[in-house]
Order: C-alpha cells, then sequence, then structure tokens
C-alpha cells in the first residue's frame, strides 16, 4: 500500500489520510465488536445495518474485497442470499479481511 | 472562498469533506447529525450546506425542508450528498436541494466537489435537474433495501391515529408522524427540533419533564387510572427509551381519550338513572305487596270462623316476606342482591311480633355467614324460612315458655346447608313429609326443588328442619334462563 500515491490520488495530503485510515479503522473495529455481538444474539436488524455501515465506509476507501464481504454478509442477515456457511463463518471473513487491511495501514501510519 | 457546513453521520466522510474543502481556502464547519446542524446555523451561516440523507434523529430530506424554511439561510446552496443516487437516479430532489452529489470513492470525489461549487455560483437552475457524479457510485443494490424499509415504516406510522413522537436527550422533537402533527395543529417543520415540554401547559410540562428525565428501560404511562386534561382533551401518554447501537432517543406515544371518556361518562349515567329506575321499581313493588297484605289483614278481619283468618293471615305474611326482600333491596346500593343476614334478622323479628301471645319472648339465634343472594334464591329462601318459622311460633312452640329458635347456616364451597331448630313440643306422632297435606309444608317441598335441594324435617329434642341446596346450581340455572 503506497500511502502517498494514495493521497495524491485523492488530492489531500498524506496526514489528512492518514486521518482517514484511523477513523476508518477506528470505526470500523466498533462496527466489528457490535457484529459479533449482534451474530451472537441473532439480532438481524443490526447486523444488517452494521454491515452496510461497513460495506459504505470499505466502498469510499476503495477497499473493495472488504465492502463486498460486508454486502454478501448483510444480504445474508436479509435473507436475499442463500449460503452454507452461517453468518459466523461470513463474519470471520470479513473479520480476516479487515484485519490484513488493518495492518496493512498500521504499518503506514 | 465559503463558508460551509456538512451535515453526515460517517466521521471518515466528514473528515474527507472537512480536508478537501478547507484545503481550497473555504471555512468548514462538520456536524454528524441534523439537530445540532441547525442549532449551528444560527451562529454560522454557510454559502453552502452539504446534507446526507440517511442519517438518525433528523432524516436528510427533512432536513433540507427545515433548512430552506430558515430566512437566515435564504441565500444558503443546498447540496444532497448521498448513496442512494445509485437507487433512483431519477429521484427529484429539486425542492429540497439545489445540486446532489453522489456519494463515490474519495479518489475520484475531489474535483467534483470543486467543480460543483464552481457550478453553485453560475447557474443552479441546471445543478438541480440531474444528480453529479452517477457514473462514479459503486453498486450499491443493498441501500435500496434500507430505503424500502425506512419508507415502509413511515407509511405504517403515519397509519397511527396515536400521536408518535420521537426526541432527543435534550427533549427535542426530532420525529413526528402525521397524527402528531394533527394533534398540535402545527406544521411538521415548526414541530420538528422544537422542545416537547414547551407543548405542554407548565403543570404538565413539569411532570413530563420529570418522567423524560428518570425514564429507564421501563415503560412509563400516565393518565390510565388518572387521565391527563390537557387543551380540553383527555390523554393517555406512554414513554419509552430506545436505546440501538450508540443511538438513544425516547418515543412518546400520546393517545386522545376524550371521546373514549365521553362513552364512559354517558354509560355511568345511564347505569345510575338505571339503578334509580330499578329502586323504584323495587319500592312500588313492596308497596303493592303490602297493599295485597293490607287487603288480606282487612278481609280477615271480616271472617267469623278462626281456620279461614288462620289461612289469610299465612297468606298475608307469605305476602309480606316477599315485600321484605324489596324493601332490604332499594335500600341497599347494591341492586343485584340482599344480605341474608340481614333480611332474616328482620324477618324473624316480624314473625315473632305477629305471633308474639306468651309473656316470655321467643328468643333466637341467627348464625350464618355473609351471604349475598340474588332474587332467584332469595325469595324462595325468604318463603321457606317464613313457613318454617310460623310453624315453629305457631305450633312447636305452643305453650313453651323459654323458647327458643336457633337457624344456622353452613356454606362451603357453594353447598348451602340451613338448619332451623325449634325446642317446642316436636313432630306429631307418626308424621311423614311425604303424606303431609298442609299448604305450608307443600310450598317448603316446592320451594326447596327450585333451589335444586332437599328438605328434611325430623325431632331433635324438638323441631329440626334441614334445606341443602346449591347456590352455583340455581345460579347456573337463572343465567341459562
Amino acid at each position: 500500500m503506497d500511502i502517498q500515491s494514495k493521497a495524491d490520488e485523492i488530492g489531500i495530503s498524506v496526514d489528512a489520510y492518514k486521518r482517514l485510515c484511523s477513523l476508518f479503522i477506528n470505526n470500523t473495529d466498533k462496527d466489528l465488536d457490535l457484529l459479533s455481538t449482534a451474530i451472537t444474539s441473532n439480532d438481524i436488524q443490526i447486523i444488517s445495518d452494521t454491515a452496510h455501515h461497513i460495506k459504505g465506509a470499505a466502498s469510499n476507501m476503495e477497499f473493495e474485497t472488504m465492502a463486498d464481504l460486508a454486502k454478501e454478509l448483510q444480504l445474508l442477515a436479509q435473507g436475499q442470499k442463500k449460503s452454507d456457511n452461517s453468518l459466523l463463518d461470513h463474519y470471520n471473513k470479513l473479520l480476516r479481511e479487515y484485519q490484513s487491511k488493518k495492518t496493512e495501514i498500521e504499518a503506514h501510519l | 472562498m465559503k463558508k460551509i457546513l456538512v451535515v453526515d453521520n460517517n466521521p471518515v466522510m466528514l473528515e474527507f469533506m472537512n480536508e478537501v474543502l478547507s484545503q481550497e481556502g473555504h471555512t468548514v464547519q462538520t456536524i454528524d447529525n441534523g439537530v445540532e446542524a441547525l442549532e449551528i446555523s444560527e451562529t454560522f451561516i454557510p454559502d453552502v450546506i452539504f446534507v446526507d440523507l440517511i442519517m438518525p434523529y433528523i432524516d436528510g430530506k427533512q432536513l433540507c425542508r427545515l433548512l430552506k424554511r430558515k430566512k437566515s439561510l435564504q441565500n444558503s446552496r443546498i447540496v444532497i450528498i448521498s448513496a442512494i443516487a445509485a437507487e433512483d437516479p431519477g429521484f427529484n430532489f429539486s425542492e429540497l436541494a439545489d445540486a446532489y452529489l453522489a456519494k463515490m470513492p474519495f479518489r475520484v470525489m475531489k474535483p467534483y466537489i470543486i467543480n460543483l461549487l464552481e457550478k453553485l455560483d453560475e447557474d443552479t437552475h441546471a445543478l438541480s435537474k440531474e444528480i453529479i457524479g452517477l457514473d462514479q457510485i459503486y453498486n450499491r443494490d443493498i441501500t435500496k433495501e434500507l430505503l424500502f424499509s425506512r419508507q415502509h415504516l413511515e407509511v405504517l406510522l403515519s397509519s397511527i391515529t396515536d400521536a408518535f413522537f420521537e426526541l432527543n436527550q435534550n427533549n427535542r422533537v426530532i420525529y413526528v408522524n402525521d397524527a402528531g402533527v394533527d394533534f398540535f395543529g402545527m406544521t411538521r417543520e415548526e414541530l420538528l427540533t422544537v422542545n416537547f415540554l414547551s407543548l405542554f401547559s407548565s403543570e404538565l410540562s413539569d411532570k413530563l419533564q420529570q418522567i423524560l428525565h428518570s425514564i429507564d428501560e421501563n415503560e412509563i404511562e400516565i393518565g390510565v387510572d388518572q387521565p391527563v386534561f390537557e387543551n380540553n382533551k383527555y390523554l393517555r401518554l406512554r414513554f419509552n427509551r430506545v436505546s440501538y447501537k450508540n443511538y438513544r432517543s425516547i418515543i412518546v406515544v400520546i393517545q386522545d381519550i376524550t371521546s373514549q371518556k365521553e362513552v364512559e361518562r354517558g354509560v355511568k349515567d345511564d347505569l345510575k338513572e338505571k339503578e334509580l329506575l330499578l329502586k323504584e321499581v323495587h319500592h312500588r313493588v313492596k308497596n303493592n305487596l303490602n297493599v295485597v297484605a293490607s287487603l288480606l289483614n282487612l278481609q280477615t278481619t271480616y271472617l267469623k270462623d278462626e281456620p279461614s283468618k288462620k289461612h289469610l293471615t299465612d297468606s298475608k305474611n307469605r305476602v309480606e316476606s316477599m315485600a321484605l326482600i324489596h324493601e332490604q333491596l332499594y335500600q341497599t346500593e347494591d341492586l343485584s342482591g340482599i344480605f341474608l343476614d340481614s333480611y332474616l334478622n328482620d324477618l324473624v323479628a316480624k314473625l315473632i311480633d305477629i305471633y308474639n301471645t306468651r309473656s316470655t319472648p321467643v328468643k333466637t339465634i341467627i348464625n350464618i355467614p355473609p351471604l349475598h343472594l340474588n332474587l332467584t334464591v332469595a325469595v324462595p329462601l325468604g318463603l321457606i324460612i317464613n313457613e318454617i318459622i310460623s310453624n315453629s311460633l305457631e305450633h312447636g312452640l305452643k305453650g313453651v315458655e323459654n323458647g327458643c329458635i336457633e337457624i344456622h347456616i353452613e356454606d362451603e364451597f357453594q353447598l348451602c346447608h340451613l338448619t332451623v331448630h325449634d325446642n317446642g313440643s316436636g313432630l306429631p306422632k307418626n308424621f311423614d313429609l311425604n303424606k303431609n297435606e298442609s299448604l305450608g309444608l307443600l310450598l317448603v317441598s316446592n320451594l326447596a326443588r327450585q333451589l335444586k335441594g332437599t328438605f328434611d324435617l325430623y325431632n331433635d329434642n324438638g323441631t329440626t328442619a334441614s334445606l341443602k341446596f346449591k347456590l352455583e346450581d340455581v345460579e347456573r340455572e337463572e343465567s341459562f334462563q
């Protein structure tokens, strides 16, 4: 991940891009905690809303794999898509993708 | 350079907009909800306001309408910035805002924003016709579901006849349904962000403030036992705290129960009137029965032979025992029946008074539980007791000094056992209840059958009359009829 070129592409300073990344991590950490609790208690509305929120933020940052996984989780929670895997399996997949992205981002912060 | 206000609940988006716009030399304020945006616009008059559509508390559409109404913001340009554009490219936003910029990846968004700000100075009419940046947005088909769900809830809440309000932590109205708008006779825009407590009289406002301050996860309801009276309306108010993710608010539902209260009052008045009428009917029945008793008494004075006199006196006593029940009915508050103990005391005293021909009055012991009987039971039971006591006073205790009559009732599981015992001379030899032809005992047998009971008469250091019947059998029969 080239922080400098990312910031250049957006048209902001590197520091500003780092602040966006920090905010993204901070919010996504909270959202994933909320998702985990909601999956344990099977609260479909919170799963769906939170996955939607993660997808929007990831889309803005162009973390498209993460956005796709969040989208899939939301579709599953809303019953619009069938899968042999459970919501928890999908959540774990999203979490792994996020953690790898987070490690990549944090290496540059 | 411009003064710009950005309203969006996504902190990453706020930071991005702040950075991009500040870089261009603009003065930027960022706010994550509509209520605070309205508050800040009192002091910070922006040239341009960016508004997200999906936000907590007041949503973007309502916020646009409220901002447009503010005189101080007449020259401010409003720009919707939202991802909803993906689902509804034909969305007509011209009444809400001057322009609509679709949310897109940050990488490509900056030129769109700068370009848009320039165009806002030139031709807002052209900008209000189409959504900018539609070609750049990520496919967001899920948002459509959220929007549908939101519209669905909006339709549901609008169809509720109770006034429904949502308040933020500072008691400001952040949502009101159609019934709520009608309830206060104000426009939605006038109600939104107003302090909820200011909508009520100071007395009710103080009470509501305490409730809103103390409400926890339990629902609070006022106006159930003691209706709240405000502006000539009877109200019932329910309060619930909402806690969802980090979202906190309070739901207030106001139900106008004025018409219900009026119906209730009408029913109470009707009932009172009917009770008065019923009392009057019992009073007249009692008076008429007493007239019949007086006529029989009068007729007795014209008779010469003792047996005929006795028959008329017996009949007169029977009529009077029935009149006594109606007298008790109109003298008490409860018209559904009489209390047996009070009735028996009066009945026995009356009979002893009639048959009192001895120097020492007959002693009576009445031992009965507090039984409340309806007319179906009270009338036959009264007549039965009338016959038994009359028999005791007239025959059993004849010539007996220190005569005593004991009346007991045992009531167990609705099975009543009445015994009337006298310490008199007892039944004649070879007495057979089934073969006895006296009118009095014939009446007792028939009335006992009417009570679905069994009657017996036997010697027991005097005479004991026994009647067993089930109260519920008689009551069930009555309700069936």
